[in-house]
């Protein structure tokens, strides 16, 4: 049984990118709407001073104060920039790359593609990538030799490793960055995300990074910051003593829309939450105006709770908006789109396995295309290698795939007791119940999905209880069981919510089948 | 423009300087806008005389009142004076000092008087040494860094901050290069006209806490935080050509840039760090021999730091005193002058 639960809650936990996506995206620019304090000086004596001399020196003088000035339009600075590529053969490396840089007018970040055109090539992508993200690991920690002292690449370096499954090493690289910056909006927010995805019941991730925020200065004027604390306090299920703060902030007419959008999803999933559906529904439309990427998933993903939610047209131009636009082909029923923004999602956000599973969710349960979910779950195995939600879906998408035998190698490698949550245990219980079905192993089989129901039925977790009764129900009808019967008629009782759209669609699929069965027999 | 400071040519001043050649505007003149610069001689020697040019000062400050250009065009000629006298008194070396100063009636303009200050003449400010000597050994370039860190260091001894340390005021004599025109320093004992101000030298080369309006409000906190940022900046430009100033903005995101940044410095200082390493990264291609490169690194490195209160040799900072003592970049300086000369001597 494959490992997921879409409706699952979503927070607005901060999305976290490598420094360059981030400064591209806008979300470290400064709030507020005032002008900076620009001091304008003149060059005009260093234009003199390069008119007058001519020389390699003199033009690299003007082109200092132009760069610093924000003039390197000016018509002189332009002539010094060609007289020192002319000049190369007594140019040193700066004043070949600055006469480069003020020439071609562009700046010094580089973010490369890291994109795809299909999803067949992503296993290739995620090779390359990996092999990118260790050549920049050693790249980090020499720098970090000489930079000892810096946040940002310690932070970087902690993202590295979160990439690679190297938990360990992320949390210690990042707990390196907040000793040197504890109030530093880029570093407080990549920490709210890595502490929030390394955290479960055995450590204390989730609270040593909400202690941060709450005792950071900047959560009570940053109102990026002060999101991740309201959303922080909601994933703990606690209230956040910021909701006022954030009220005033997000109402604010100093700050620019764009920097209390993710507030303002933060405040409306606080109101949807408690049913407060006029206020959640203010808080979206104002969280609109200037969304994010990480806003238009929030706002798809409330849109599955109430589909009219949100009434005006919402513009997905934001770059990098794959979640959202996975989740929102996923709500148009659009399959295919959906699974193919899930793979972008994942090479946009590497550390988080949560877009695979969810685009081979889909691509194993809408799509039936069990080669394309292997694929997905495939590359997010090259970087968390013992994830056992992943070998889980991998198992369970082979096992379908006519592959048990494999499956069951999968499945193998789960460390049983590296599984925390009952939920996926119950899942790889039943996935190895599912690949016994298949190599016609039927009573071990039975027995392991009824231990699965067992298990779903102690943590009441519905959902799963009916995915794991609507799987058993469908193998028992391939081998046309004598219990079938019995096991219909349950089925019969499972009612159909429109939030359980797997549920909905796997009970169609087993009644339809059981039909056909019977037919046949009758015949 | 024709006006009184331009006619000198020619003339022998009450003071018995004959006024010879003007000097075209080649050298050490970035900043000297307010100045006409001429070759003066007496008993055999040769001079530098610089004539303030009363007619610059009213095109510059308009706006202001007669009275109050007059005011403040003395003030700096008067303050100039003092202050070279009060460091020369102090026995202060490697900084070119007035060596005297008058003032001249010419006839026939609207404004006819013209102040004047007459220093050594020296062989040029160092770009034109380093242009002629395109491959110009280590060993010049680290003496004449040394001796522009004695200069400086000396003036801070005597609570002297100059401010306005950059290429075009280090001048280059035959066997030594000495700092040039004290005109926009600070000084804690004698009243200065620039000591409201956040910073009094050349905006392109002042350190990125003025730049981002965010600085002590202590004067001598920040202005010997600046000279140490721009001693680093010289070093910078010693061996790249270009600031630190320029290397940092090249490096540092747009958004984060000081025509940009509204935030507070505190949530800038990461980001300034970070451009900051990116910067270095870049001065370091510029040296060829490693251990010329280490050394020149590490005392930018510690000059220039971006955060104020991280500038300084970390002894420096541990220790009590202040942060901003130059006499261990001075030591670093000979060391670091010695080995290239070593260099040089083994071919």
């Amino acid at each position: 049984m494959a490992n997921l639960n879409i409706n699952k809650n979503r927070n607005m936990i901060p999305n976290w990118r490598s420094f360059g996506k981030s400064v591209i995206l806008g979300e470290l620019d400064s709030c507020n709407k005032n002008n900076a304090p620009r001091i304008v000086t003149s060059i005009d004596e260093y234009i003199i001073d390069w008119k007058v001399n001519g020389t390699l020196v003199h033009a690299s003088e003007l082109l200092s104060a132009a760069i610093v000035n924000n003039l390197r339009n000016d018509i002189n600075v332009i002539e010094a920039a060609k007289f020192i590529l002319n000049n190369s053969k007594n140019a040193n490396y700066s004043h070949i790359s600055t006469a480069k840089m003020i020439l071609s007018g562009i700046s010094s970040i580089d973010i490369k593609s890291d994109d795809i055109t299909r999803i067949e090539i992503l296993n290739d992508q995620i090779d390359n990538d990996i092999a990118n993200i260790k050549r920049k690991i050693t790249d980090t920690k020499l720098l970090l030799r000489k930079y000892p002292t810096n946040p940002i690449l310690y932070t970087e370096l902690s993202r590295y490793y979160s990439i690679i499954g190297n938990e360990k090493k992320a949390i210690e690289a990042m707990k390196i960055a907040l000793h040197f910056s504890k109030d530093n909006r880029f570093i407080l927010r990549c920490a709210t995300r890595l502490f929030t995805h390394y955290g479960n019941p055995t450590n204390d991730y989730i609270d040593y990074i909400h202690k941060i925020l709450v005792n950071s200065i900047a959560t009570q004027y940053d109102p990026w910051l002060t999101s991740a604390e309201i959303s922080l306090s909601g994933l703990k299920g606690v209230s956040s003593k910021n909701v006022k703060k954030g009220i005033e902030l997000a109402t604010s007419k100093n700050i620019m829309p764009a920097h209390i959008s993710e507030l303002s999803s933060a405040l409306a999933t606080i109101e949807l939450s408690h049913g407060n559906r006029k206020k959640s529904r203010s808080f979206f439309e104002n969280a609109l105006i200037s969304p994010n990427d990480n806003t238009l998933a929030q706002v798809e993903w409330a849109m599955q709770k109430d589909k009219s939610l949100i009434r005006e047209k919402i513009d997905f131009s934001q770059k990098y908006n794959y979640e959202a636009e996975s989740l929102k082909y996923f709500n148009e029923q659009k399959y295919e789109l959906s699974v193919f923004y899930s793979a972008r999602w994942f090479i946009d956000m590497p550390y988080s396995i949560r877009s695979l599973l969810f685009g081979s969710y889909i691509s194993s349960n809408f799509l039936k295309d069990q080669k394309k979910s292997i694929i997905l779950l495939q590359a997010g195995l090259k970087g968390h290698q013992n994830d056992p939600k992943l070998i889980n879906n991998l198992a369970y998408a082979l096992s379908l795939d006519g592959k048990p035998n494999e499956a069951l190698i999968e499945l193998n490698k789960i460390k049983y007791n590296s599984i925390l949550d009952s939920e996926t245990k119950a899942c790889v219980i039943a996935t190895e119940g599912l690949a016994n079905y298949r190599l016609g192993n039927e009573d071990d089989g039975r027995a392991m999905y009824l231990k699965a129901l067992e298990i779903t039925k102690s943590i009441n977790n519905e959902t799963l209880n009916r995915l794991a009764l609507l799987n058993l129900a469908r193998e028992e009808i391939r081998i046309n069981s004598k219990y079938i019967s019995n096991i219909i008629d349950t089925v019969k009782k499972i009612p159909e919510f429109l939030s359980e759209p797997e549920v909905v669609l796997l009970k169609k699929e087993v009644l339809d089948q059981f039909e056909v069965n019977i037919n046949k027999t009758r015949k | 423009m024709d006006n009184a400071a331009n006619k000198l040519e020619g003339i022998t001043l009450k003071s018995g300087w004959l006024v010879k050649k003007k000097i075209e505007k080649y050298d050490n003149q970035t900043g000297s806008i307010f100045s006409v610069c001429y070759k003066a001689e007496k008993n055999g020697v040769t001079c530098f005389l610089k004539a303030f040019d009363f007619s610059k000062f009213f095109m510059l400050h308009a706006g202001k009142s007669a009275m109050e250009v007059l005011n403040e065009m003395s003030s700096a000629y008067l303050y100039e004076e003092k202050l070279s006298n009060f460091c020369k008194n102090k026995h202060v070396k490697k900084v070119a000092f007035v060596i005297e100063a008058g003032q001249e009636i010419v006839n026939g303009y609207a404004i006819n008087i013209v102040p004047y200050l007459i220093f050594e003449l020296a062989d040029g400010d160092v770009r034109k040494k380093l242009t002629i000597s395109k491959n110009l050994d280590y060993a010049w370039r680290l003496k004449s860094l040394h001796d522009v860190a004695i200069g400086l260091n000396q003036l801070h001894k005597i609570n002297v901050m100059h401010q306005d340390l950059k290429p075009s005021n280090i001048l280059v004599f035959s066997d030594e290069c000495k700092i040039g025109d004290l005109g926009r320093s600070l000084c804690n004992d004698i009243d200065s006209p620039l000591r409201n101000i956040s910073f009094s030298g050349d905006f392109n080369h002042a350190p990125p806490e003025i730049l981002y309006n965010y600085y002590d409000p202590d004067l001598n906190k920040r202005a010997y935080a600046a000279d140490c940022y721009l001693l680093g900046s010289l070093i910078v430009f010693y061996f790249s050509g270009f600031s630190m100033n320029a290397l940092l903005i090249k490096h540092i995101e747009d958004c984060f840039s000081w025509p940009k940044w509204t935030g507070s410095f505190t949530e800038l200082e990461p980001y300034l760090e970070h451009a900051f390493s990116k910067a270095l990264k870049e001065f370091e291609h510029n040296i060829d021999n490693i251990e010329i490169k280490k050394g020149t690194l590490e005392l930018v490195e510690y000059l220039c730091n971006p955060i104020p209160a991280k500038r300084g040799h970390p002894k420096s900072i541990a220790s009590i005193g202040s942060n901003y003592s130059l006499e261990r970049f001075v030591s670093m300086l000979a060391t670091l002058q010695k080995k290239a000369e070593v260099m040089v001597t083994h071919g």
